[in-house]
């Protein structure tokens, strides 16, 4: 049964079979926690808007009709359900988030990750959480989930101009800090 | 100048640049140490972050988003079984009225004396009296008292599957 991709698994649930809805839970929930936390920037939210994320795409599942991948109509969920769960709680985030010009307040927090880091690798890593909330999730998607420019903005809703110009300022942050600490002779 | 360099960079790492650039790249990086540092430094950033893994949901996602499904579930079944019943009370309502307003035609009596007041009178009492009519048969009476019957027993297990929805959600 897990051996199903996700087409096969989506019919199942389709012809009724509840349960096999629980395969794809488990085949996603990593992926869409990982945006989730980087997004609301809070891990109790993150868990909330998680299950709600679910219980939508279960809901809905009956208008996917598969001219998109099921990971990238699932995203495009858990997109939306983040950028409700920010509208509604009119964090400062949500002001970081009105255009692709998003100030990167990233040195404020850069002593203190550096200073707690274990090596390179864990303090840039640490540094994308503190990225804008949108920018982090465009590193997460290209990086971990693998993700085309194209796929992610059609997830995020944005040109594709923009999403490559918010990872190219993304990844020339974390290069400045990089410089900044004279880190980059550690590469091998 | 920075700008620029940082454009070109991250055109070289996602492997967009032709081959024109990248010899000015290369001319850059001989001429500029500046511009070899910042390279390395994006070379960095780009191996640190594809080592970038998913980060671990909750353990009991699945069990309680699965739970919530079921729970949705049993609320829409239970609101179809509560608009069914309330459907069927009001058809029968309905009905019963219908077929007392057709069996009703004014007397001579009452058409002779005139009065819109009497008439309207004589038409209420009239109603009352063919709507006890229907419901004075001893047939009717036991039909009512079957449905009143189910009602409560009906009742009974509504109640009894909110509560346990209650309870289920409470424990969430």
């Amino acid at each position: 049964m897990k051996n199903l991709n996700d087409i096969e698994i989506i019919d199942s649930v389709k012809r009724g079979n509840q349960a096999d809805f629980a395969l794809l839970i488990e085949r996603y929930k990593n992926r869409a926690f990982s945006m989730l936390k980087r997004l609301l920037k809070n891990e109790m939210d993150a868990e909330e808007a998680l299950q709600d994320s679910f219980l939508k795409a279960y809901n809905s599942l009956n208008s996917f009709k598969g001219e998109a991948k099921f990971s990238t109509w699932l995203y495009r969920i858990v997109y939306n359900t983040a950028m409700t769960v920010i509208a509604a709680k009119k964090r400062k985030t949500e002001k970081e988030m009105i255009s692709i010009d998003e100030s990167f307040e990233i040195e404020s927090c850069d002593s203190e990750i550096y200073s707690k880091a274990e090596n390179v690798d864990h303090y840039i890593i640490k540094m994308v959480e503190k990225l804008p909330p949108r920018n982090a999730l465009i590193i997460i998607l290209y990086y971990i989930d693998d993700l085309s420019l194209n796929e992610i903005s059609s997830i995020m809703g944005l040109s594709l101009v923009n999403v490559k110009v918010m990872l190219h300022r993304s990844r020339s942050a974390l290069k400045d800090l990089v410089v900044k600490h004279n880190l980059q002779e550690e590469l091998r | 100048m920075k700008t620029k360099i940082d454009e070109l960079l991250n055109r070289y790492i996602d492997n967009e640049l032709d081959t024109p650039e990248l010899t000015g790249l290369d001319d850059l990086i001989d001429k500029d140490p500046e511009a070899l540092k910042e390279l390395k430094a994006m070379k960095l950033v780009e191996k640190s972050l594809k080592k970038m893994e998913y980060e671990n949901a909750p353990l009991n996602t699945t069990y309680t988003v699965m739970l919530k499904i079921a729970s949705a579930k049993k609320i829409k079944r239970s609101n179809w079984f509560f608009w069914t019943v309330v459907s069927f009370f009001s058809l029968c309502i309905a009905a019963v009225l219908i077929y007392s307003f057709s069996i009703y035609s004014p007397s001579a009596s009452e058409i002779s004396s005139g009065g819109d007041l009497n008439a309207v009178k004589n038409f209420f009492s009239d109603k009352a009296k063919s709507i006890n009519k229907i419901f004075s048969g001893e047939d009717i009476k036991l039909l009512g008292a079957v449905i009143s019957l189910l009602l409560i027993v009906t009742g009974y297990f509504i109640l009894e599957s909110h509560r346990n929805l209650k309870n289920k959600l409470k424990s969430l």
